[in-house]
């Protein structure tokens, strides 16, 4: 019965959560762009999350001179330098992410990933079973100001997958074994993208995970 | 060439299906991908060998197929890239081809593709000239058994001696005919011992030789026997190898003007057309020869048999239709202008 019930549990855990999830970025050097727009304090709809958005540049240089970061931190400067830090807050809870933005065939994106300090507060233990992957965010600068964001959602991909017609390098994940991990390297990804872009499915970012943010500190 | 092709590219596609469903359950967009792939990879293929090998391995221009063997490679193999990365997305737009092969494992596919069917060309062009080659010997050595035999068959001391009885005859008698007869058995003995050595020899002087050998066999049997030659030829330049219309008549004359039968008669009819040589000749059967058995067939024509699969293989018919009273040999040889 506790077996059933973990089961259902998981389940509905990972239901829940149908966004394409990949081993590797979905950006490669050559697609990454700077980008400033996003940087700021948003908000998810009138009562929704809080979005706070920052340079993770700035993060790791802590507000010193680049030239004194060590040789680690550099790597890790430049690697990094375009990427926002993002700290979401809902009901005081807050989640931490690194989001990459990139463009492919003039269409914004962003990579995000699970940022290792928000596991912070999660048993050793259970820290060390997970794994964080990426995932696709589509983002739009809309007239109004506001931005949105929507994920690749899993059912578009598992369609594919059910209907024989895609061929890119996965493995099946979950108790159940009917979630799809991305295990393609970032170039096939990219490929995947381009090639989705422009596919003929009217439907193609219709999605269960999405949000519309609208600047709180914007100025008049 | 196109049996050579249609397996070639089966068994490639079938390979390349499975090398590239690496779960060996091939499905749908692997079938499509496949043929894709093929498609890519018949051009440079069919290049080498049609053109790159003929031209140059073949003549023995190994930088230069060296040379044209590598760019043809790297040639399309960027294409292949080109299509799978470009092309395609508009000839299938609803499959997704993303994870199948780094342009470094298509250039290797690419490689072994040509490579191996170049071997294959090589192979092939092998076996065929060793044929070429055993058949040349084989052709050779039967030519030589052939001209051994027919000196054997042809001048059989019974012949001379025979005809040297008629030449005897007619001198005795002092028959004006005398110095015609001799004349006639020179050309045929010039025939058989210089004539029927060499390669080929024209209608003409077979047709000489026959009118010849006809009517030095007339004095021997007095007009006994009806003999009737008829020919049309529209070529009489047109030449055939030697000692083979000789042993057929010489084998009617044998086995059917005989003195134990009455009422003999040899028939031959010889027609020559732009398509076709046709050389027909029926005689009838003496009593002694009818008390053979039916199928057999003298070793004097199974020679002429074997010397055609020989010298006209797949051009001729050679038939023998025997009947009670009748023995009838036809002989067909396709004419090929080029």
């Amino acid at each position: 019965m506790k077996i059933r019930n973990f089961v259902l549990i998981m389940s509905f855990v990972l239901l829940n959560s149908c966004i394409v999830k990949s081993l590797h970025p979905f950006y490669t050097k050559e697609t990454i762009v700077s980008d400033t727009q996003f940087i700021g304090k948003w908000k998810e709809g009138n009562k929704g999350a809080i979005w706070e958005v920052g340079a993770f540049s700035e993060l790791i240089s802590e507000g010193n001179p680049v030239d004194s970061l060590s040789k680690e931190d550099l790597k890790e400067y430049y690697k990094f330098q375009h990427a926002y830090f993002i700290e979401r807050t809902k009901n005081d809870k807050e989640t931490r992410f690194l989001a990459m933005p990139f463009k492919i065939n003039g269409q914004l994106f962003l990579d995000f990933i699970p940022f290792e300090l928000d596991w912070g507060f999660t048993p050793r233990l259970l820290k060390g079973h997970l794994v964080a992957t990426h995932s696709l965010v589509k983002y739009d600068l809309l007239e109004n100001g506001k931005i949105s964001i929507k994920w690749l959602d899993e059912d578009k991909i598992e369609a594919l997958f059910e209907n024989k017609k895609i061929k890119i390098k996965h493995e099946k994940i979950g108790l159940l074994n009917d979630k799809f991990l991305l295990t393609a390297k970032s170039e096939e990804l990219q490929k995947f993208i381009v090639k989705y872009i422009a596919s003929n499915d009217v439907e193609k970012w219709k999605t269960s995970t999405k949000f519309t943010l609208t600047k709180i500190d914007a100025t008049p | 060439m196109f049996v050579f092709n249609i397996l070639l590219w089966c068994s490639s596609f079938i390979f390349l299906l499975y090398f590239f469903s690496q779960d060996n359950t091939p499905f749908k967009i692997d079938y499509v991908y496949t043929g894709s792939f093929i498609a890519t990879i018949i051009a440079p293929v069919c290049f080498n060998l049609y053109v790159l090998i003929p031209r140059f391995l073949k003549k023995e221009k190994y930088v230069l197929f060296g040379f044209f063997f590598l760019l043809n490679l790297l040639l399309f193999t960027q294409l292949n890239t080109w299509f799978f990365s470009s092309l395609i997305d508009y000839v299938f737009p609803d499959y997704y081809f993303i994870s199948y092969h780094s342009n470094s494992k298509i250039f290797f596919i690419f490689s072994v593709f040509l490579v191996a069917t170049t071997l294959i060309k090589i192979s092939e062009d092998w076996v065929y000239l060793n044929q070429i080659e055993n058949r040349a010997l084989k052709l050779e050595n039967q030519q030589i058994q052939s001209q051994l035999s027919s000196l054997k068959a042809q001048i059989n001391p019974h012949f001379l001696f025979n005809s040297l009885n008629v030449l005897y005859s007619l001198s005795l008698q002092d028959k004006e005919e005398t110095s015609n007869a001799i004349v006639q058995l020179s050309d045929i003995l010039r025939y058989v011992l210089y004539d029927s050595n060499t390669e080929k020899i024209t209608l003409k002087k077979e047709l000489t030789l026959i009118h010849n050998y006809l009517d030095f066999q007339k004095f021997r049997h007095h007009d006994t026997a009806t003999i009737q030659f008829d020919n049309e030829v529209d070529d009489d330049g047109f030449k055939i190898y030697p000692m083979l219309l000789l042993p057929l008549i010489e084998n009617s004359f044998k086995h059917g003007v005989k003195g134990d039968t009455e009422q003999t008669f040899i028939t031959i009819n010889m027609t020559k057309t732009a398509k076709e040589f046709h050389f027909y000749i029926e005689n009838n059967l003496s009593d002694s020869t009818k008390k053979q058995d039916e199928k057999h067939v003298g070793l004097g024509l199974k020679n002429i048999q074997q010397n055609l699969d020989l010298i006209y293989p797949n051009k001729h018919s050679f038939a023998i239709t025997k009947t009670a009273t009748t023995f009838a040999v036809s002989l067909k040889i396709e004419i090929d202008e080029h």
